[in-house]
């Protein structure tokens, strides 16, 4: 990204000017630049710019993206036509935070819609050549005569990221080789060490794995595999590999996977990406298709899906409702409270009641739900009981509510506090001179202008608790579950949901969870344009 | 100008708590008198500090408890040890701890110098597309980014695979992605407390021989301090407390911020009795800068929360 | 030192509303030129497009050699006083004086030098270090004028700069300003609505309706021969009375009936203007000045035939004068121009109160009328105005 974020066609008015000009006030000394400091702090800023845009060229042009390298000039040159024209003034404000807003908000948007369309999970993720080739290497088996080799597994790089070699020792002829993903090299041997069994126990520019390590790719060791002549060597456990040859072979003809062994075919179903066989059994390795409405069908037709969708979409709406209804209410309360003009030691109260807004919520997510632990817990020790709090639904539907409002009175209390003292003096004493009582006053004056005056206020509230991922998952990560549907639990919101859906334990289903976020757009958008309209602030844009 | 100290001000409801005129009489039953006068203030007030107080109180006092379990931690510390914070602090925490402040400082520093520069153009000029871009705000603002969390992490990853640097595991591919909301979250606070500060301003230093940067840096800039403030803070509160894409994002254990890496501490039911007393050492801390920053800063933000609930 | 030229200047608005239509003035170098008109008529667009704050539309602007119509303002050489002062919150009196020198980047003791003659001629001296929100309105004032002066640029440009002062403050400040502009000899331009400013300050006056410039000249012509009803009603306090007459050709000469009142037109009155003889038979606007009538039992030499009567409504005793309220039984002046005038004092709303038509006379102190009374008013017929009710112009020649 091209990081053009300063417009520095300035220069502080009161910077130290450079030998005075005398009578520089006749128009002559100003020529239409601005300070010398302005203009190297621009050309310096322009200069960065190009820098950036070289860097990020280089990839690009080493993996040949041309279309990519293309959006990163016409990004770079834009960023110079601006900065260098005298005429595009607005743009020079607007342009870093626009292009930061297109690349990481509003294409993310586009992404999501595009992704709900498609069948993009786990088994589906690569086109279906990439498929193919995945189920052709996986079914890789051990061509008979061909060596064992004692199996090392290492990374080219970082741990974690760095591509896997397979470093391999044929206990036959002692020879040392790299595996790669290109293919089978030959180690020399001054650059491996060796155990006494013959096994690599370390190899020059690679990182040996160790078994954590190994856990964590277990899914990149399942697709890798090393070509060979004959087939691919694929490892056996963690301590050995073959060579084998592929079982299953992909026929352009039946566009069809054919089992050598069994005789059994698989055929493509272009609308679904998978092969399927006659009976109906499908190769779990398939690829990415668009797929319509399903996935949005899918929340209104799958009966398991539908109802917790249902019960999801209640308990969110009720959430944020409630969590928004109780704040407010308490930190009404206590803003009358301490707005009493005879109370001493207000500065006091206010400066500790609002400390839980300054606190991380985070880690009082954390904490509150640490709180409720049933054996551990502080409320339990302290109630003397034993309940698990978390884990039946309704008590964790109180608890998370508490802490919401714990986390969100304080919030209230000083808004409220700053409109109570924006309402004019003069309309509650009139009502008093009127002969009105202080709650009839409150009820019929004050209240209503506190209601007007916060509205925008409770519904923004309204809108980020419709989203509050942190208070639900670091509290219950959504829970309770139920047996019957493990990945909808009773307190999941709908963006909990779709965090699970997607990078949840059990299989990414991105398509899916892409659906449910536009969903989540779309009701949040409805509401906020209905409630938005009845505020001012689409006016002011006139 | 929006901006109403929270200080105590001119008090509105002052018929509230007074009683009705009949009430003088009995002046002589001075008890009852005091609660409705100001007792029920400070009833209210008292238990609007201990519900406040309590959590924090049990995790400071779990932060210095010597045993560092969840089960051993009480409301109130029986025994003191800093054996927690030496714990935390030789691990990754210190670690995380700057993650977080660097992604905290630089995120809200830039957003918000890039919500002010869009405020100002907003603001000040009169250009085509202007509202137009200013309807796109109000909408896209209406959109958290998490929520694109999926296309995110495949677009990422993506970027993973050409720039490592700018990727995933990198502080620097979260603070970009930040930044992306930037524009959308403040420009439509910023703006309307631009609008309070009178055009006559600009023109008047435009005469003086100003260019447009230099009314912006030299005379809009510092007279929107408040409003400055206000987001600077928020923004800061709100990096450091943003886990959702965090957590994505950031799996490596010296690249977590402490939001991340403290959730790691206790994620785990099974270990999350043992490790607690780390966890609220290092909650403590984190709990620093920001409690330091809400103090510093608390005349501005009445002010600027309530000018956002006018202003919508 | 410069002079100013506005050559058919257009200010056309995007929304299609024509602030200022083809304007045309020369304002010498140094002369005050006092830009006068009712809210809305362009002035303050005109100053705004000399000062570079508005583009022009079409037409060019002449700052002394130089065609400026594309020159940022930084690079008019121009100074401006806001109505508001514009005073920056930010910063100390003296730096707000300075701000401008800072930005030409003038060396700092020139920029002290001159800050402290310019405080010192506005006597701001002591209050350099405040802010402005520690200084009194006519503090300010004086700031937002130190702020100019400072710079000696080559024009002044003032907004309405003394709208915002109490009256008295800004009778002080009035004279304070053109004393101000005299020693500095510096080409201005002050835009305001109030008349009696633009009579007072300027040395010519320009003054603009809807867009477009009325009429130019020094402030006494202006007053004693408008070109227009407009300008007639705008300029003078109280206003000059109109009311629908019509000229008559009598048996010894020219008669103008008003009402009920006939006045005969003495040569001299149409050999000033030709072409009042053209109007026989017709109806003419007639307007007299408050001053040029007097209680006719004080001017006993005024001839019978230059009388008119009425009932006085209302006295109000100036000490000076005696400002008499009466009503003359003549149709009022009904045209765009006093649509306008009515628009600008407020007044188009108000019912009207009664028939015919109010007029306000000045009156010698000596004057003993009293409301109700009948009385006899004479008016000086030489200094009668006549305009055709069509066109709203001045009938001269």
């Amino acid at each position: 990204m091209a990081r053009s974020t300063v417009d520095v066609d300035t220069a502080r008015p009161t910077g130290s000017p450079p030998g005075g000009r005398g009578r520089a006030g006749l128009g002559v000394g100003s020529d239409g630049t601005s300070s010398p400091l302005g203009l190297v702090l621009k050309i310096a800023a322009l200069a960065l710019l190009a820098a950036v845009a070289v860097w990020g060229a280089v990839p690009l042009v080493r993996t040949q993206n041309w279309i990519g390298l293309a959006v990163l000039v016409a990004v770079t040159l834009l960023g110079f036509y601006v900065y260098l024209s005298p005429r595009t003034i607005p743009l020079k404000y607007l342009l870093p935070g626009t292009l930061f807003l297109i690349a990481f908000q509003i294409l993310p948007i586009v992404y999501t819609v595009a992704t709900a369309f498609t069948n993009f999970s786990d088994g589906h993720r690569g086109s279906k050549e990439e498929a193919i080739a995945a189920i052709e290497g996986a079914s890789v088996q051990q061509v008979p005569g061909s060596p064992v080799y004692d199996l090392t597994i290492a990374a080219d790089g970082d741990p974690s990221t760095g591509d896997l070699v397979f470093l391999l020792a044929d206990p036959t002829t002692d020879q040392v080789f790299a595996g790669t993903s290109d293919g089978l090299a030959p180690l020399s041997a001054a650059d491996v060490q060796r155990s006494d069994a013959g096994r690599i126990t370390a190899a020059e520019g690679y990182t040996v794995l160790d078994v954590a390590q190994i856990s964590d790719r277990q899914d990149d060791l399942t697709a890798f595999t090393v070509p060979t002549d004959d087939g691919a060597i694929r490892n056996q456990g963690l301590s050995s590999a073959f060579d084998g040859a592929p079982q299953r072979a992909y026929d352009a003809g039946c566009d069809c996977i054919t089992d050598a062994a069994s005789g059994r075919t698989w055929t493509a179903d272009d609308g679904n990406g998978a092969f399927v066989a006659d009976d109906g059994q499908t190769l779990a390795q398939g690829w990415r298709v668009g797929v319509g409405l399903r996935n949005f069908g899918a929340i209104f037709t799958n009966d398991v899906i539908r109802s917790s969708f249902l019960r999801i979409v209640v308990w969110n709406f009720a959430f944020a409702f409630l969590t928004v209804l109780i704040t407010f209410g308490l930190g009404l309360l206590v803003a009358l409270a301490l707005n009493n003009p005879m109370l001493k030691g207000k500065t006091f109260y206010r400066s500790l009641i609002i400390l839980p807004y300054a606190m991380p919520a985070v880690a009082m997510y954390l904490v509150w739900r640490n709180m409720f632990n049933t054996d551990f817990g502080l409320i339990n020790r302290i109630l003397g009981t034993h309940v698990n709090w978390l884990g039946n639904t309704a008590s964790s539907m109180v608890a998370i509510l508490l802490v919401q409002l714990w986390l969100g009175y304080n919030y209230m209390f000083l808004v409220i506090t700053g409109a109570l003292q924006s309402i004019p003096k003069d309309l509650t004493e009139a009502a008093g001179v009127d002969g009105a009582k202080p709650f009839y006053a409150f009820r019929t004056i004050t209240f209503p202008l506190l209601l007007v005056a916060l509205a925008p206020l409770l519904i923004s509230s309204f809108a980020f608790n419709f989203n509050n991922f942190n208070a639900i998952y670091l509290v219950t990560q959504g829970g309770p579950f139920s047996p019957d549907n493990p990945s909808a639990g009773g307190t999941d919101l709908l963006i909990t949901y779709t965090y699970r859906l997607a990078f949840g334990g059990a299989g990414a289903d991105y398509g899916f969870a892409a659906a449910i976020s536009v969903v989540i757009f779309l009701i949040v958008g409805v509401i906020s344009v209905l409630a938005f309209r009845r505020t001012r602030a689409l006016e002011e844009v006139n | 100008m929006a901006i109403t100290g929270n200080q105590a001000g001119p008090q509105t409801i002052a018929a509230v708590g007074e009683g009705p005129p009949t009430e003088v009489v009995r002046l002589g039953t001075a008890k009852g008198n005091w609660f409705r006068r100001v007792g029920w203030s400070h009833l209210v007030g008292v238990l609007a500090l201990v519900f406040s107080l309590f959590p924090i109180l049990f995790v400071v006092s779990a932060a210095l408890n010597p045993v560092g379990t969840l089960s051993s931690s009480q409301l109130l510390p029986t025994r003191m040890s800093l054996d927690n914070f030496g714990a935390i602090l030789s691990g990754s925490f210190p670690r995380w701890f700057w993650n977080s402040l660097l992604i905290g400082v630089l995120s809200a520093a830039l957003s918000m110098f890039i919500s002010a520069c869009a405020a100002f153009a907003f603001s000040r000029f009169r250009f085509t597309g202007r509202r137009a871009g200013l309807l796109a705000v109000l909408l896209i603002q209406l959109f958290p980014q998490f929520l694109a969390i999926v296309a995110l992490y495949l677009i990422f990853a993506d970027i993973t695979n050409l720039w490592p640097a700018i990727g995933l595991n990198s502080i620097w591919g979260l603070l970009l992605l930040y930044l992306g909301g930037a524009l959308g979250v403040n420009t439509w606070l910023m703006k309307g407390f631009f609008d309070t500060i009178p055009k006559d301003l600009d023109e008047s230093a435009k005469v003086d021989g100003a260019s447009h940067a230099q009314v912006f840096f030299g005379i809009i800039l510092p007279l929107v301090r408040p409003i400055l403030a206000v987001t600077g803070l928020l923004g800061f509160i709100a990096a450091v407390n943003e886990f959702l894409i965090a957590s994505v994002f950031l799996t490596d254990d010296s690249v977590k911020t402490a939001a991340v890496g403290l959730y790691g501490l206790v994620a785990d039911p099974q270990t999350a009795n043992a490790n607690f007393g780390l966890f609220a050492a290092g909650a403590v801390i984190l709990a620093v800068p920001t409690v330091a920053l809400f103090q510093f800063l608390q005349r501005y933000i009445v002010g600027g929360l309530t000018a956002g609930a006018v202003k919508g | 030192m410069a002079e100013v030229v506005l050559d058919k200047v257009n200010k056309l608005y995007e929304n299609g509303f024509h602030a200022v239509q083809d304007l045309d003035l020369d304002i010498a170098d140094g002369e005050f030129l006092v830009l006068v008109g009712p809210s809305g008529c362009g002035k303050s667009t005109a100053l705004r497009m000399v000062a570079g704050l508005e583009d022009i539309t079409t037409g060019t602007l002449r700052i002394g050699d130089r065609v400026v119509n594309t020159l940022s303002s930084r690079d008019r050489d121009i100074a401006m006083v806001f109505q508001s002062y514009a005073l920056y919150p930010h910063m100390s009196v003296a730096d707000n004086i300075a701000y401008g020198l800072k930005l030409r980047r003038m060396d700092k003791q020139e920029i002290e030098q001159r800050v402290h003659r310019a405080a010192g001629m506005l006597e701001l001296g002591h209050l350099l270090d405040r802010k402005p929100k520690q200084l009194s309105g006519g503090q300010r004032q004086r700031v937002a004028m130190g702020r100019a002066i400072v710079r000696e640029p080559q024009v002044f440009l003032m907004d309405e700069p003394l709208s915002n002062l109490d009256a008295k403050l800004r009778v002080q400040m009035r004279a304070e300003i053109a004393q101000i502009q005299r020693d500095l000899d510096v080409t201005t331009i002050y835009v305001t609505h109030d008349q009696t400013e633009a009579m007072t300050m300027g040395d010519r006056i320009a003054l603009m309706k809807a867009g477009v410039l009325q009429q130019v000249g020094n402030p006494q012509h202006i007053y004693d021969s408008p070109d227009n009803i407009f300008v007639a009603g705008f300029i003078g306090s109280p206003p000059m009375n109109m009311a629908i007459g019509s000229v008559e050709r009598g048996a010894t000469g020219y008669l103008l009936r008003l009402g009920s009142a006939v006045l005969s037109l003495p040569e001299s009155v149409l050999a000033d203007r030709p072409a009042l003889a053209g109007y026989a038979g017709r109806d003419v606007a007639v307007g007299v000045r408050s001053e040029d009538m007097e209680d006719a039992s004080l001017a006993r030499d005024a001839a019978p035939d230059a009388r008119i009567r009425a009932r006085v409504t209302l006295t109000e005793a100036l000490g000076s004068e005696i400002v008499v309220h009466f009503c003359v039984d003549a149709p009022k002046v009904e045209t765009a121009d006093t649509k306008e005038l009515e628009r600008d004092a407020r007044t188009e709303d108000l019912p009207a109160s009664q028939q015919g038509t109010p007029f306000v006379a000045a009156f010698a102190p000596r004057s003993r009328v009293r409301p109700g009374d009948d009385i006899e008013i004479a008016v000086d017929r030489e200094r009668l105005h006549f305009f055709d009710p069509q066109t709203n112009l001045a009938i001269r020649s």
